[in-house]
């Protein structure tokens, strides 16, 4: 056992680390192919001639194929580089052992920002269609359709919204803007109408 | 071949951060001009690294509720002023979360940046978010800024969590619409949250010599 591994918090982070899954070997071959291909592709003169011009010209495509080579990989990465650290940090919350501690503050902080389940309640009888739309879904109807309960007096909805101070308003049937009833509402100073109030926050 | 090759970069990256814009934004109602200058002016707060989300949100917002398009643009222009202001006011490193939430109390008449820098002062390494959602929110259900920076200021010193600035924001919010003054009920309700909170640390705030802050004692400004 190495020095670094002995000590808890480098080994809680190696560990982290080795959970990352391999890079897409098959992908990042198929890339290099394609810049490959690119490189040899003919251009205007005599084939099997390169001029001090058309070097110039492949070096500048070889410069576009890496580049772009290295971008694809690195959003590759990237994208399972975050996707893993998400879920790392989902674990981390759920541990309970204090010697565990160090790795906390980091984790609690990109916890507060995460995103938390709120319900929103409409009473509607006469509703075929209701839709909560706010600045927490870009006040798209489509991204948050409320679902009539059994009796088909109440709807419902649960989404995930970001800490903070929100703004809403109940679509029904794609054109009547409705209040929530049971939430404060504050006049938009932009817009100049009115909107109904949520905070929401982590416990 | 260089510059030709060096074009065909530019166009392909234009044309892609365009396309992003466009694809973001619910133009599909909105006459060209309108929604070249809401493109531009998403581009443009990107290009600042502000977040985006609050400007599209108001534009969708204006364009569902079928707001003419001067007024769009104009709004659109004013969230993104108060973004950067926000950002301004919370410096040195706010989230984006953080910023929108310093935009959105910016919009409520009455708090100010000089506001948000007070909170930022108390808080300089923790989120913000929730303790300004509720300043915001208390500001707006009629408590005055001052009195609503002072409170919230010494609730982060005294180790409030967002659980309980939230609850705060909502009692007092839900009390203001039975029909109580928003001053009345924010004090009935400090009571009952500072008798669970931290012992005051003496730090100098007008809100620690405020009488409505200390755990057990009555109000006494109405």
């Amino acid at each position: 056992m190495t020095e670094a591994e002995r000590d808890p918090i480098l080994r809680r982070a190696l560990d982290e680390l080795r959970k990352l899954p391999p890079p897409d070997i098959g992908a990042m071959r198929r890339v290099v192919a394609a810049a490959a291909a690119a490189r040899v592709t003919p251009f205007d003169g005599e084939p099997g001639v390169v001029s001090p011009r058309r070097g110039r010209s492949i070096r500048v495509w070889m410069a576009v194929g890496m580049a772009a080579a290295s971008a694809f990989v690195g959003f590759a990465l990237r994208g399972a580089w975050t996707a893993t650290t998400s879920s790392a940090a989902r674990t981390v919350v759920m541990v309970t052992d204090s010697t565990r501690s160090p790795l906390r503050p980091v984790v609690a902080t990109e916890t507060d920002a995460a995103p938390i389940s709120h319900q929103f309640v409409f009473n509607s009888r006469s509703a075929h269609t209701i839709s909560v739309v706010g600045d927490f879904n870009r006040w798209n109807p489509a991204k948050a359709a409320m679902v009539r309960s059994s009796d088909g007096e109440l709807w419902s909805v649960t989404i995930p919204i970001a800490p903070g101070r929100h703004t809403y308003a109940f679509m029904i049937d794609d054109s009547l803007f409705t209040l929530d009833p049971t939430a404060p509402k504050a006049r938009d100073p932009d817009l100049g109408a009115d909107g109904s109030i949520v905070i929401v926050g982590r416990p | 071949m260089n510059r030709r090759a060096l074009l065909l970069v530019g166009l392909i990256v234009a044309s892609g951060r365009a396309a992003v814009a466009q694809d973001s934004l619910p133009l599909s109602n909105i006459d060209r001009e309108t929604a070249s200058l809401l493109v531009r002016i998403v581009d443009s707060a990107r290009a600042r690294g502000l977040p985006t989300d609050p400007i599209v949100a108001k534009i969708s917002q204006g364009v569902l509720r079928r707001a003419a398009p001067d007024r769009i643009v104009v709004a659109a222009q004013s969230v993104a002023t108060r973004l950067e202001d926000a950002r301004a006011a919370l410096a040195p490193k706010p989230t984006a979360n953080d910023i929108a939430a310093g935009g959105d109390a910016l919009s409520v008449t009455g708090v100010t940046k000089a506001a948000l820098q007070a909170v930022r002062s108390t808080s300089p390494n923790q989120p913000v978010a929730v303790p300004i959602a509720v300043l915001a929110q208390l500001v707006a259900s009629g408590v005055p800024a001052k009195r609503a920076t002072e409170i919230v200021m010494e609730l982060i010193r005294r180790g409030a969590s967002n659980r309980q600035f939230v609850d705060l924001g909502n009692n007092v919010n839900a009390d203001v619409g039975r029909g109580a003054r928003a001053m009345a009920s924010l004090d009935v309700r400090l009571q009952g949250l500072t008798a669970v909170l931290a012992p005051n640390t003496g730090a100098v705030s007008a809100a620690a010599a405020d009488p409505g802050l200390q755990s057990g004692s009555g109000p006494k400004k109405p």
